[in-house]
């Protein structure tokens, strides 16, 4: 790490982990993080605001975000993981979500999708190692921040404990970046608060991470949250969540993708467009507005 | 929308309400400044949510409809409590109130104007804060404006477009004569608040006539700027106007620049930068274009400037028509003008001194004394003439320095103003006809007695006056024939000052006028300097015949070519007519063995050359002998007279004492043409200095049959004199002599025309008349202006002679070259 790109990354690493000179402290769930305006406003729009002295959060230095645990909670609030890993996106441009949490097994055995699963060797580094890190090293840090995050934890549950090590080794079948789940979450997230890197660089993991488990049953709940929790111009992972399905039909024989394509109309339109081989929606919108409202109208009958 | 999703229209609309109820509640708050408790995080949250349920559009709505009632309930009420009677038109559209009251009025209304759009501005950026998601989700995707842009545009129909009450003007229009009449008293020079002011231009100025925010249609410029220009033009054009009337020129010239710079600052501090070239458009227009030809025509303009040299408000002037037009014409055309005028003037004088023969002679040109009474009236009038060409010639310059130095020193030596000037001194200079041959009589006295007791550098200074005023003739090759002229009698008569200097001069125009001009003139040089050497190569020669006659007569000789000197020049005009195969004079023995000896020495060196002797233009040393009078030793005296007084003298010595001889018979025993005889004898027996002759009857003309005696009682005080003939010098032309000029220059010309005709012929072989007209007048341009007309005739006598002929079959006249 020797280029000022290297030393910028590492001291904002460190400054993170150690908290120092933060001026602002960031809430969700029962995650608290201390941060740094210059850092968080760098990189999102959205926190200038709390940030300035106008709002009550001004005055007081911190923000809590609604979490989704708590009361009347909706669409509109957070997955304290999602926010946690967004303020690990601020410092280190990359965040590791936590593995699928072990689903039931799937209703029925897709075996012509089973033997063309491909096989995750740990040892390959995975799609997140652009930076050059092996994936043991990775693994190191993700139990540094875990910890960090952890401690914290107890102060306000102390119940909840992480077994991530013990559990991304056992099942290597769901690869450690494989969170489809995750990835819509934290997509969320960033088109929420205005993080634009961090919404590209989850919609390439969710394009990754749907490749390999698109079996897994959490794809179907992936698929609700990016259809929910999105806006309808943002395509990037709805995009993504039309093609897998189409590319693996197989997945409409599922009980909770059924549900999930009968309730969100929008998904249900996606794919019926992609199965006429009509153009991608993006595409759509951008080049022909007439057909803006028989869109509409389509919709309305479905 | 049809609903699709599991919550049913009824929930959703409950929970809309009950979520924009939140927000609505917090709107409030933010706009009574109230903000700082809520909580940022709910209120992004809850309009997230509401997008995110797909009810952007209602959102959107709601907003709009929030801001409309609070700008159209609060903030105007707020505003036109401050529109107090001073600001309100009475029928007549004049307040009846004092500036100071209305000043003041104006100011309140003006901050509480300026206070509600700050106010808008800091609210609805909070709103955008809370609704960034909405903008970027909602807006982007249905085109809509952003709610912030939107709520600009609500702030401008609600507060700015609304009449305050039924029948009355808007708050835009009651603004824009707020601030119109505030500036009118920052001009009468009234202290005014610039930063409010700027502040409401600020607000028009984020403010567009329509929703769309196309740039160039801000409320700015649609509404204020346009009427501010109308009524800034309707004030400068007055002001301008009384100014003419009131002020001088000079102070209306600063007084323009000030107001200029004014409005500058004024939109720098008070309305706009954008302004600022079209407000200076307006001030240039009505204060400058418009008013450019009155300043200059004032009586203080100028003319009155050039003729007091007030060289600052000249170039007062001629910074403001810059600023307008780089072409600077008003300016160029009054400088012209003043220039054609002031030459006019001088060109005038300078006939009118030349025709004023009956004032008396102020030059001393004494030594040409004339014998007769008529004689020495003209002598006179030619040395008037003289005078008035070196006061022409100094008057010129005189002129065009003048306008030099107001050029460099006014018009920062401007290239247009500077072209246009040269113009005009060419247009003068070339207007008047006797332009050439002054010239030439101006270098002809310096040559002769200008230059003596100068400097090198006054030398210098003197020739390059002579090449600038040259340089703007355009007859050149009448010049030339002048110069030439001049330069012959110069160089005969030994009258030339100094040579160097005159090589001097030829060098410069070679440089100025090409070397086709000056080759002639070099030529004759050359001639000179050849003669010398020949009379000093004959001298040794004869000295080397050993033939010692002490009593032999010395020859020095000028051998001119025919063709380059201007013989003519030493005749007078009557003689020219009907004498052109004049009879050979006759040479007594003494004289012609020395003639016939040149001639023989000169034909063994270049033969086939046939010499002819100018007595004419010769002049003889002699040695006189005059008999002692009572008491005294015989006198001698050294004379110096022309070849003809000479010869007539010589008939003298054979003559017994006492004896006389006639008119006619001297001029049977002489040959010289009567013309010049009379002359000669006139200085020889009628002027008193030389009276080396008696006539007989004594009278001042000689007349036929006068009768010619040795005039034994001579007596000199010199021992050494000259005898003078009568118009030796170089004058200006009689009338006669200058038509007869004109004549052999238009003769000259027309060769010249042909000789280019041909050439270009010769070339192109075929052309179209107009063509050929174009071409033959570049090729002489640098000689002279050549006449249409005299093309036009030189073309038909050459077809004529069929050098030429007409392409019958042309579309266009056209001649074709006959080899």
């Amino acid at each position: 790490m020797s280029g000022p790109v290297e030393s910028l990354m590492q001291g904002l690493a460190e400054l993170y982990e150690s908290g120092k000179l933060s001026d602002f402290e960031i809430s969700c769930g029962r995650y608290t993080f201390n941060v740094h305006k210059a850092v968080i406003c760098a990189q999102s729009k959205y926190f200038h605001v709390p940030c300035g002295r106008e709002y009550a959060e001004g005055q007081r230095g911190s923000i809590k975000l609604k979490a989704v645990e708590e009361s009347d909670d909706d669409e509109a609030c957070d997955d304290p993981e999602a926010v946690k890993l967004m303020v690990q996106f601020f410092y280190h441009l990359e965040y590791d979500a936590k593995p699928l949490e072990l689903m039931p097994v799937p209703e029925e055995p897709l075996e012509e999708h089973l033997a063309e699963a491909p096989v995750i060797d740990d040892s390959v580094p995975g799609p997140w190692s652009i930076h050059g890190l092996s994936s043991r090293k990775r693994m190191n840090r993700c139990k540094r921040c875990g910890r960090r995050g952890l401690e914290e934890d107890r102060s306000y549950d102390g119940t909840r404990t992480t077994t991530t090590t013990s559990k991304s080794t056992t099942d290597e079948c769901k690869s450690l970046d494989g969170n489809v789940v995750m990835h819509a979450k934290v997509f969320a997230a960033a088109v929420k608060y205005q993080v634009p890197a961090l919404q590209k660089l989850a919609t390439s993991k969710f394009r990754r991470a749907a490749e390999i488990n698109w079996k897994d049953s959490s794809f179907a709940e992936a698929a609700r949250i990016a259809y929910t929790t999105t806006p309808e111009c943002v395509r990037d992972i709805r995009d993504t969540v039309v093609k897998t399905i189409s590319d693996h039909p197989i997945l409409l024989q599922r009980t909770s993708i059924e549900s999930t394509v009968k309730d969100i109309a929008a998904l249900n339109f996606e794919l019926l467009h992609k199965a006429y081989g009509l153009a991608a929606m993006a595409e759509v919108k951008d080049v022909d507005e007439g057909l803006d409202s028989l869109e509409y109208g389509i919709r309305d009958i479905l | 929308m049809a609903n699709g999703y599991k919550k049913g229209l009824n929930g959703a609309d409950v929970d809309f309400e009950k979520t924009w109820g939140i927000l609505e509640k917090a709107f409030q708050e933010i706009h009574t400044k109230n903000a700082s408790a809520l909580s940022f995080e709910e209120l992004y949250r809850n309009a997230y949510k509401i997008v995110l349920k797909k009810k952007g559009e209602e959102l959107y709505n709601k907003v709009a409809q929030f801001e409309e009632n609070w700008l159209g309930n609060n903030v105007r009420t707020g505003i036109v409590k401050h529109l107090t009677a001073p600001l309100m038109l009475d029928g007549t559209g004049r307040t009846l109130n004092t500036q100071a009251e209305r000043r003041e009025a104006g100011e309140k209304f003006l901050k509480s104007l300026k206070g509600a759009w700050e106010d808008h501005q800091v609210c609805m950026g909070m709103l955008t804060d809370v609704l960034m998601y909405m903008d970027r989700v909602y807006c982007t995707d249905h085109r809509q404006p952003s709610i912030f842009a939107k709520s600009m545009g609500l702030f401008r129909d609600q507060i700015l477009r609304t009449p305050v009450r039924p029948d009355s003007p808007t708050l835009l229009e009651i603004l824009t004569r707020i601030i119109l009449d505030q500036i009118q008293m920052d001009r009468d020079g009234e202290a005014i608040d610039q930063f409010l002011i700027k502040s409401n231009v600020y607000m028009l100025e984020g403010l567009y006539d329509s929703d769309q925010e196309v740039e160039d249609e801000k409320l700015y410029l649609r509404s204020f700027e346009r009427v501010f220009l109308q009524s800034s033009a309707a004030f400068y054009r007055e002001e301008g106007e009384r100014l003419l009337k009131e002020s001088d020129a000079g102070t209306y010239c600063r007084h323009a620049k000030r107001r200029i710079d004014e409005e500058n600052d004024r939109c720098r501090s008070t309305l706009s930068e954008a302004t600022t070239p079209k407000i200076q458009r307006v001030v240039e227009d009505e204060l400058i274009r418009h008013k450019m030809k009155g300043l200059i025509e004032m009586e203080t303009g100028v003319s009155f400037m050039v003729e007091n040299d007030k060289l600052h408000e000249l170039s007062l002037v001629f910074d403001l028509e810059a600023r307008v037009n780089p072409q600077k014409p008003e300016l160029t055309k009054a400088m012209q003008k003043l220039i054609v005028e002031m030459g006019t003037n001088i060109n005038r004088n300078a006939v009118a001194a030349s025709q004023a023969t009956a004032q008396p002679a102020a030059a001393e040109d004494a030594a040409d004394d004339a014998p007769g009474k008529s004689k020495a009236g003209s002598a006179k009038a030619i040395n008037q003439q003289t005078v008035a060409a070196l006061k022409w010639v100094e008057d010129i310059l005189g002129l065009k320095d003048r306008f030099d130095n107001i050029c460099k020193a006014s018009f920062a030596a401007d290239q247009t103003v500077s072209t246009a000037i040269n113009r005009s001194m060419a247009d003068i200079i070339n207007a008047f006809s006797r332009g050439s041959e002054y010239i030439s009589l101006f270098i002809d006295d310096n040559m002769k007695k200008g230059i003596k007791n100068k400097s090198e550098a006054e030398i210098d200074a003197t020739l390059e006056k002579a090449i600038t005023i040259l340089r703007y003739l355009s007859d050149k090759d009448i010049f030339e024939t002048y110069y030439k002229k001049h330069l012959c009698k110069r160089l005969l008569l030994n009258k030339s000052h100094s040579i160097a200097v005159e090589k001097q001069m030829i060098t410069r125009m070679k440089i100025e006028l090409g070397n086709s001009f000056t080759l002639k003139l070099e030529a004759m040089f050359k001639d000179m300097t050849l003669s010398e050497d020949l009379a000093n190569g004959y001298r040794n020669h004869v000295r080397k015949l050993g033939d010692a006659d002490p009593k032999r007569v010395d020859l020095g000789i000028n051998v001119l070519t025919a063709m380059t000197w201007p013989l003519e020049a030493f005749k007078s005009a009557s003689e020219q007519e009907g004498q052109e195969s004049r009879a050979q004079v006759i040479y007594p023995p003494s004289i012609d063995r020395v003639r016939l000896g040149f001639e023989r020495y000169y034909s063994e060196k270049h033969s086939g050359r046939k010499l002819t002797w100018q007595t004419n233009m010769g002049d003889a040393d002699i040695k006189g002998t005059f008999p002692k009078s009572k008491g005294d030793k015989p006198r001698t005296h050294d004379m110096n007279c022309s070849t003809y007084a000479m010869l007539i003298l010589l008939l003298f010595n054979d003559l017994p004492d006492g004896q006389s001889i006639s008119l006619e018979e001297i001029q049977v025993r002489t040959n010289i043409p009567m013309n010049d005889l009379k002359r000669n004898l006139q200085s020889l027996s009628v002027a008193q200095k030389t009276r080396l002759l008696v006539k007989e009857p004594m009278s001042r003309e000689i007349n036929a049959g006068d009768r010619f005696s040795f005039n034994e009682n001579f007596k000199s005080e010199f021992t050494r004199f000259k005898i003078g003939v009568v118009s030796a010098g170089n004058k200006v032309e009689g009338d006669k002599e200058r038509k007869e000029t004109e004549k052999k220059n238009n003769d000259s010309r027309g060769f010249a025309i042909e000789a280019a005709v041909v050439r270009i012929m010769k070339q192109r072989k075929d052309l179209a008349h107009a063509q050929l007209l174009t071409e033959t007048i570049t090729q002489l341009s640098a000689q002279f202006k050549p006449d249409v007309n005299m093309i036009k005739k030189r073309i038909e006598s050459l077809i004529e002679r069929e050098y030429l002929e007409r392409i019958e079959e042309a579309p266009v006249p056209s001649y074709r070259y006959l080899a």
